[in-house]
């Protein structure tokens, strides 16, 4: 059975490292925002960008 | 959006509504400016579409249709030479070593997905912006450019160019220290569920009826769930230990009181627990009850970001100013305008400090301040006050009182500032929380006595039993989660408050005060009221006839008003330019306009555009061109009378008298010639007297007393309007539900005080067994969080429920 101990041991430990990295992540400022990202993916990239330009809109 | 199905749709719409520029989608004549297919409505509008799409950046219009602003027009670049001064730049840039600067604007304009895509690409525009970003919600971009060679001035009038004229203020610390405060909330909320978790998990073994010392590894699992509750009591739970020891420094018990008392009480029991009984503590419960007292916190904090609730006066001033300075105009910021300095104010911007007229004549609108609509004539000599805003040609004016020192300044200060916060003390929770926290103590002292005498033994067991349970957490979730979700439906039906206690101020409410001109009255939309002996139904033909004729805007309003009546021959038909109209029918001659036009003395004083009729050149009465009220605002006021007190505080003079009563009853308060100050002084007057007064009003004539009053709600016709200081801002679309949001208020109230019994009940049970000593860890671990759970879904169903019974959706 100590094999239950090492194991929660472990499950615990990358669970801290999970939560450490949601704080870093939130002092971050990644949660500030949760709105503009889903608009921004959405957006062309640079160079197809020019292309609709030129075909879509004149 | 492809392109063939962007080109159907605008045909469509051109079929319909005639044609819209391509720009900014407002519509515009046949014959005016066009490039090819594409028309516009100005040349600003053309110089923004021409410019973007030189830059690639014609994308802009295939996200949204017609997503543009309509710009400044150009040549008035001078009004941000302030944003050359070293002082001010180093004020606003977030960032700067030289090369690189950051900064971020708050630009209210920003209105949808084009606009992100725009102002993200601004690097298309000029190269020295190295990056921008946009934030939707908070209406907020910040840019990266390159200082060396593209000057502060220089970006700021390049947003302005594009339409988006940033906001600047000097007071965007202040929405730094709203962002902290979320993000530490959410890092307490992480570490309390983390450890709720595992601890949970940890405390498995005795829920299934295992005795901790005798599971093999019982110990290391106490360690384990004791390291994992130190961060939640010396972190998470100081979100209650603040408040609480605040509270009681200033000697009042507040709901955070007991809560904390049960949290501290909870994890010194447990420590004692395990390390000397080896039995299993109440970690578990400890947790989850930490856990859930910061949802509920969360929950509480819903804010509107792209409103802002807590504008002063001086956002409405401008914040530089043109200063003549031996025959050279000078830009400088307001802050640094000294009495005897002579301003160059021009047409539609605001004076922003008390001066004496240097130029000959100027017309000032006094609306900000006064409410009055009509412009005033001043002339030279003349005192004018800040707040006023120049129609007119450019005005010259010497400074007579600083702008901190200004009539409009000392208004603001006058208003007791603690009003909000001390009513936000005194919250249903908080004044249950003053009885309730003694007693919860005093059962605790007799039940350790009881013990004492019975068996010593137990007596400590007892008491602290008796402390946990008491440990009012349900009671702690259940205003946070009514009043939010009461918070978030107005919200969603266009109602928007500053926090959730207003809907508990709404709920308290006794007494309601309107103002007039654009709150009760809708600006834009107009009604002429005939005013004189009644109209024949021959006249009201001959009239409409001749209306008819003509294109300009108000006959069109006399048109539909009289759209009902025969239509007859017009001869000799004609139209003088701001003057009137005239023709011959049936051998009658029929003269419509002003009062020059038919030669009626004006004498009754007549505050609006008035239009007289005159047949065979006898003046049988004028038009009076009212503004419409708004919808639902005749059927709301007989049942907020039922209610509430109501009454009007109008800027304007009483020629409308006869028409408002008609609305508001005879036997309503109506008040007229109402400066800010008066309006004022009315509102202290009633709070004084013990009234609950909720302002409705709009403008910043209204602005002291909508700080004053105890609930202060903006009407605002879009998002982007700009409010004075308030609790609550309501859409002009939503006005007519306001009896509604009312209600709901009430409703919500109600909501707190059946949940108060809910968890009282709990609450009891729980004591049932603490006073007895037989409170074990497994009963507490499922005790507490059942009557929060409950509670939670109770007051949520209930609300949701209670505003679908409403009507508010």
């Amino acid at each position: 059975m100590e094999v239950m101990v090492l194991l929660i041991f472990f499950s615990l430990l990358i669970a801290i490292g999970f939560l450490i990295a949601f704080i870093i992540s939130l002092k971050r400022g990644q949660y500030d925002d949760l709105y503009t990202p889903s608009v921004r993916m959405l957006f062309d990239d640079r160079d197809k960008g020019k292309d609709a330009d030129k075909t879509g809109e004149s | 959006m492809s392109g063939t199905e962007k080109k159907a749709g605008m045909s469509d719409q051109t079929a319909e509504t005639g044609i819209l520029c391509v720009h900014c989608g407002d519509p515009c004549s046949d014959d005016g400016l066009r490039d090819g297919d594409k028309y516009f409505c100005c040349a600003g509008c053309r110089a923004v579409y021409n410019l973007l799409s030189e830059s690639n950046l014609g994308g802009y219009y295939s996200i949204d249709d017609k997503p543009g602003l309509k710009p400044e027009r150009p040549g008035r670049e001078q009004r941000f030479d302030y944003l050359d001064r070293k002082n001010i730049i180093d004020k606003l840039l977030d960032f700067n070593d030289g090369k690189k600067a950051k900064i971020s604007f708050s630009l209210p304009q920003i209105h949808c997905s084009s606009c992100i895509w725009l102002l993200e690409n601004l690097y298309k525009l000029n190269e020295s912006i190295l990056t921008s970003r946009v934030d939707f919600q908070k209406r907020r971009a910040s840019i990266t450019f390159d200082i060396q060679k593209l000057s502060l001035k220089n970006l700021v009038v390049l947003l302005a160019s594009i339409g988006y004229e940033p906001e600047i203020n000097f007071s965007q610390t202040a929405e730094k220290t709203k962002d902290d405060s979320l993000r530490k909330l959410y890092a307490r909320l992480a570490v309390a569920g983390f450890a709720f978790g595992n601890v949970m998990l940890l405390s498995f073994p005795e829920y299934l009826g295992f005795k901790a010392a005798s599971i093999t590894y019982g110990s290391i699992f106490n360690i384990i769930k004791t390291f994992l509750s130190i961060p939640v009591v010396l972190y998470s739970a100081t979100e209650f230990f603040k408040p609480a020891w605040n509270g009681l420094r200033q000697k009042q018990i507040n709901m955070d009181v007991p809560v904390s008392i049960g949290i501290i009480i909870l994890f010194f029991r447990s420590l004692y627990d395990i390390i000397v009984l080896n039995h299993a503590g109440y970690f578990d419960s400890l947790c989850a009850l930490v856990f859930l007292l910061l949802i509920g916190r969360l929950y509480q904090k819903k804010t509107y970001f792209s409103l802002s609730f807590n504008r002063d006066y001086r956002s409405y001033l401008p914040i530089s100013v043109f200063v003549k300075k031996e025959n050279n105009l000078e830009n400088i910021p307001l802050n640094e305008l000294q009495n005897g300095n002579r301003m160059i104010i021009r047409n539609q911007e605001i004076i922003p400090a008390d001066s004496i007229l240097i130029s000959d004549r100027g017309k000032i609108d006094y609306s900000f301040v006064t409410g009055e609509s009509t412009p005033i004539t001043v002339k030279s000599g003349d005192r004018i006050y800040a707040g006023g805003r120049q129609v007119g040609l450019s005005l010259e004016l010497e400074v007579v009182k600083e702008p901190s020192q200004s009539y409009l300044m000392q208004l603001w200060e006058q208003i007791p500032d603690s009003n909000n916060e001390k009513t936000g003390v005194t919250t249903i929770a908080n004044r249950l929380s003053i009885y309730f926290t003694p007693i919860i103590l005093a059962i605790a002292i007799l039940t350790g006595l009881f013990w004492l005498i019975a068996d010593s033994t137990y007596a400590m067991n007892a008491v602290t039993a008796v402390l946990i349970v008491a440990c009012p957490c349900a009671l702690a979730l259940a205003s946070p989660f009514t009043l939010g979700t009461a918070q978030r439906i107005m919200g969603r039906s266009k109602f928007f408050l500053k926090d959730n206690h207003v809907v508990e101020k709404i709920s308290q409410l006794t007494s309601i005060v309107f103002d007039k001109t654009g709150t009760i009255t809708q600006s834009g939309a107009s009604q002429p009221i005939f005013v004189g002996a009644k109209l024949t139904p021959e006249q009201k033909s001959m009239i409409h006839s001749v209306v008819l004729q003509s294109t300009h805007p108000l006959s069109i309003l006399i048109a539909e008003l009289l759209r009902d009546s025969e239509i007859r021959n017009v001869r000799n038909f004609e139209e003088r330019e701001g003057m009137g109209l005239e023709a011959d029918i049936d051998g009658y001659h029929v003269k419509i306009g002003s009062h020059f036009w038919v030669n009626a003395k004006n004498e009754d004083k007549i505050n609006q555009t008035a239009v007289f009729v005159s047949i065979d050149n006898e003046i049988i009465g004028y038009f009076r061109i009212a503004n419409l009220f708004r919808k639902g605002l005749t059927e709301m006021i007989p049942f907020l009378k039922s209610k509430y007190s109501v009454s009007l505080l109008s800027g304007d003079n009483d020629y409308e008298k006869d028409r408002l009563s008609g609305v508001f009853g005879s036997d309503a308060k109506l008040h007229f010639n109402q400066s800010p100050h008066n309006k004022l002084d009315y509102m202290k007057k009633e709070i004084a007297s013990g009234e609950k007064v909720a302002m409705i009003g709009d403008g910043l004539n209204d602005a002291g007393a909508l700080k004053a009053a105890t609930v202060g709600i903006t009407l605002a016709e879009n998002d982007s309007s700009f409010s004075p200081a308030c609790d609550g801002i309501l859409m002009a679309s939503a006005f007519k539900r306001l009896p509604k949001f009312f209600r709901l208020a009430t409703d919500s109230m109600n909501i707190i005080k059946i949940s108060f019994v809910i968890s009282f009940l709990y609450n009891l049970i729980g004591l049932f067994f603490a006073v007895q000593g037989l409170l074990s860890p497994v009963i507490a671990a499922i005790l507490m969080p059942a009557s929060s759970v409950t509670v939670v879904i109770f007051t949520t169903l209930a609300t949701s429920f209670a505003a679908k019974t409403r009507g508010v959706f």
